[in-house]
């Protein structure tokens, strides 16, 4: 053969074979994985697949005990509890969403991908041309849990015990144990494995408000749970009653509450009887917000305007409660008159005695025997026989 | 004759003393109320100002007590030099001046930026202050009133404990209204009151101070070190009766501040709550002041020499403090209560009488060193006891052995003074004077004067 022909052939013969050489077949990088829910919970699944082209993926869904007969779902279906949503980068990555879940939506769903030129060819056989994965959807009847209404703490029912109840009626399969949790987090000591639980809060104060949920577990269900919301008006449990400081210090005024739901605060200033929201025309007022706390905070007191009675209240659906704090600015010149004030009659006082003593007994400054610290060092001499003398007769 | 027996027992060591208690000598006694209320009631008031101190220059709690341990460490280190002043110069000027550095100390205070600062004012500076007053107030107070001189002595030192009912609120509001640098430098102002109550004392003549001075080579530096320490009253550290007396009270300075420091913990770890607690040492910081007065009034009556009552009452304060661990072993609180009750009542009975038994044993005119250096002396006792007992209630896990230690160690003290000499006889021995032939003649003449029913004597001639 030619030499330039062979070259040709190769050449020819290499860019068909290019394609098939680059192309990479579908596989999956993550899989769906089966689950059992709930009646009226979510699911989702997904997949993720590489290959070059990147493939495309479908989502179909069979029956159970029914392999034969798969149909594909596409975004919206079953009354738009479906969506579907995918992305093609480098990889192929889809979601299948399913929610409101129904009995009738328990099966098997599968993945298929395929990045096959031909994968939409009807006389192609679909098993060679698209790879599948499999997850097996089993939906359970939701256990009815008959749950006690919400509660509302009030001044008028506070000191009475107060009881939650949960009765698990239809259950479809059997249960293991049951226990309670406050905002999150289970409750020591009340796991039971009755089917009827109740909790049993004695002395109901504001702190005793949260979400609570009563949670049972079966062996081969996920848990079923129901919530009863203990509804309370806050309660502010602490804050300062008084803020003193200097003139051009920071002050920070704080309220903490207890309380479930969670107040909004606010904070005002208090004059004589009638409120006044805060000015911060100065820019030197902070409000920071958390659940169950604020705090006001005052940057470069100023001794005119700011000294004065500031009230945080705390209001939720159920009512608001509010709690003072007294401001009071120091003037760096305030504590000189008290002192000057001391001194002045310490001055008077040294005066008053020194003249007294003066004018009572001005020769007794020599007279000696009037003297009786001080000490006689001295050898003797006659002269002090006298004294001695008279000391005695005044004995 | 018993009518002038306390009389002649009183001014057996005495030199020239006035007749009567005067007014005068009553106006001296309110001013040791004062001064000493300023003095010890506002060191034991400045827990508020700690708090604040801490807050502010963030440091530590006990960085913090430094302040109050430097301020009552000069006060007594400075006591002697205090007392040599007194001797030297004017009793007046010294108080004043001592007023005057108190309150200075407190002023600054008031301006300080860091804590070196504070401790060199509030600690120092004050302390020093604080050292040239207490001594020579107590001292005047025991030469100047006669017959009734443990009553003057229980009615000045209960203000620590009156005060300390008013100051603790006032500096709290202080502290609130004005800041702690306001509050500081007001306090500085009361302190100034020192000044006012150093006015009180006479005025020393001035044709008394070159007797002091033996002899005319004042230039020589042998007859300056003579006159330093005949200021200092160093040779009575050489007199047995002294140091005896010292050891005794250094003694009873060990154990006697250990209830006061660990009382309130003591009873919390009993199971005691804070309130009842609180409670106990109230309750003997109240009969405390109740001992001062009434064991001061008992005491002048003169029915026992003053050094059997206070041994009585140490004796018994050491009972005491070593009973209070065994009365709460039982849980009940009511014996806790009645033996800090008992306790406290001794306890201050015992701080009347300390330095009213002084003048006994060294005689009046040396009181003034004589206090100093008991004062220097028995501040070391208080700088190992209270570490010591923190140490054993580490060691053992309890108060216990801290307080049986304590109450040891005041025990130990009554029986140190019971090697004074003349201890078991039943009137006051003359007390002594210094060495010259003019106090020979009178120390004669007291003995003569002598109630006796101490052992016969040829020299005592029988009594009267």
């Amino acid at each position: 053969m030619h030499p330039n022909a062979a070259m040709l052939a190769m050449l020819l013969l290499g860019n068909l074979a290019v394609p098939f050489a680059s192309a990479q077949n579908a596989g999956f990088v993550k899989s769906p994985m089966s689950e059992t829910k709930l009646t009226g919970d979510t699911f989702e699944l997904y997949c993720d697949v590489v290959g070059n082209p990147t493939p495309e993926i479908q989502w179909w869904y069979a029956e159970i005990n029914r392999a034969d007969s798969f149909k594909q779902l596409w975004d919206g279906a079953r009354k738009r509890r479906v969506s579907i949503n995918t992305a093609y980068g480098t990889n192929g990555v889809s979601v299948l969403g399913i929610t409101r879940l129904t009995l009738e939506d328990s099966g098997t769903y599968e993945c298929r991908a395929s990045n096959d030129p031909r994968r939409n060819d009807r006389r192609q056989n679909p098993a060679i041309t698209w790879i599948r994965a499999q997850a097996t959807i089993s939906v359970l009847q939701k256990p009815k849990i008959d749950a006690s209404d919400q509660i509302i703490l009030s001044a008028d029912t506070s000191g009475k015990p107060v009881t939650l109840q949960c009765n698990l009626t239809t259950a479809h399969t059997p249960h293991k144990e049951s226990f309670w949790m406050k905002n999150g987090r289970e409750i020591t000591n009340t796991r039971t494995d009755q089917m009827n639980t109740s909790h049993r809060i004695i002395k109901p104060r504001a702190d005793v408000s949260g979400e609570y949920m009563c949670v049972f577990t079966f062996d081969m269900a996920p848990n079923a749970n129901a919530t009863i919301e203990v509804k309370a008006k806050p309660d502010i449990t602490g804050h300062k009653r008084s803020e003193n400081k200097n003139e051009g210090e920071n002050a920070t005024m704080y309220c903490k509450s207890v309380g479930y739901p969670h107040p909004t605060w606010t904070w005002r200033k208090v004059d004589g009887t009638s409120y006044m929201e805060i000015d911060n025309s100065t820019g030197r007022f902070f409000i920071y917000n958390r659940d169950n706390y604020t705090e006001l905070y005052i940057l470069n007191l100023d001794i005119e305007t700011d000294p004065g009675i500031y009230e945080c209240n705390a209001t939720n659906v159920i009512g608001n409660t509010a709690e003072t704090t007294i401001l009071r600015v120091r003037s760096h010149l305030a504590p000189l008159w008290p002192f000057l004030g001391v001194l002045a009659e310490i001055i008077i006082l040294v005066v008053i005695i020194v003249v007294y003593e003066k004018r009572k007994r001005p020769d007794d400054i020599i007279i000696e025997d009037d003297e009786p610290v001080a000490p006689m060092k001295t050898n003797s001499t006659n002269n002090h026989k006298d004294k001695n003398i008279r000391q005695r007769n005044t004995k | 004759m018993t009518s002038s027996e306390p009389k002649a027992k009183k001014s057996g060591g005495g030199g020239s003393e006035a007749a009567e208690d005067g007014d005068w000598s009553w106006a001296l006694v309110g001013a040791l109320f004062v001064s000493t209320s300023l003095v010890f009631g506002l060191m034991r008031s400045l827990g508020v100002f700690f708090v604040e101190f801490v807050q502010y220059f963030e440091a530590s709690a006990q960085a913090i007590s430094w302040i109050s341990s430097t301020g009552l460490a000069a006060q007594q280190f400075f006591s002697p030099l205090g007392a040599a002043l007194c001797n030297a110069y004017d009793t007046r000027v010294v108080v004043m001046t001592g007023g005057v550095l108190a309150a200075l100390g407190f002023i600054l205070a008031s301006q300080a930026t860091c804590l070196v600062h504070l401790y060199l004012t509030m600690g120092l500076t004050s302390g020093f202050g604080w050292g040239l007053v207490f001594t020579p107030m107590v001292a005047t107070v025991v030469a100047n009133v006669t017959r009734r001189r443990t009553l003057a002595l229980g009615l000045g030192f209960s203000s620590i404990g009156i005060v300390s009912f008013v100051f603790n609120p006032l500096f709290q509001f202080l502290v609130e209204t004005y800041g702690w640098r306001g509050a500081l430098l007001i306090l500085g102002g009361l302190s100034l009151n020192i000044v006012a109550c150093g006015a009180l004392i006479r005025p020393k003549p001035r044709s008394k101070a070159p007797e002091k001075v033996d002899s005319e080579k004042s230039s020589s530096s042998s007859s300056l070190l003579r006159r330093l320490s005949s200021y200092l009253e160093l040779p009575l550290l050489l007199e047995r009766p002294y140091l005896t007396y010292t050891a005794a009270v250094t003694l009873l300075n060990v154990g006697y501040f250990v209830p006061y420091f660990h009382l309130v913990a003591h009873s919390r770890q009993v199971g005691f709550s804070e309130y009842e607690a609180a409670f106990v040492m109230s309750a003997a910081g109240a009969s405390d002041i109740l001992g001062r007065v009434a064991s001061g009034w008992f005491s002048d009556l003169g029915h026992f020499r003053l050094i059997h009552l206070l041994s009585l009452w140490t004796a018994l304060a050491g009972l005491f403090i070593m009973l209070l661990p065994i009365s709460s072993l039982s849980g009940s609180y009511s014996m806790l209560v009645v033996i800090s009750l008992l306790y406290g009542f001794c306890s201050g009975a015992l701080t009347s009488l300390v330095f009213a038994v002084v003048p006994m044993i060294v005689g009046v005119e040396r009181v003034m060193g004589a206090i100093g250096l008991l004062q220097l002396i028995e501040s070391g006792a208080g700088l190992l006891g209270t570490p010591l007992s923190g140490l054993l209630k580490d060691v053992t896990g309890t108060y216990t052995a801290s307080f049986l230690v304590a109450g040891g160690f005041v025990v130990l003290g009554t029986l140190a003074m019971t090697t004074l000499p003349h201890y078991f006889s039943c009137s006051d021995p003359p007390a002594p004077r210094r060495r010259s032939h003019r106090d020979k003649d009178k120390s004669l003449h007291l003995e003569l004067e002598q109630i006796n029913c101490a052992p016969p004597d040829p020299s005592h001639g029988g009594g009267q």
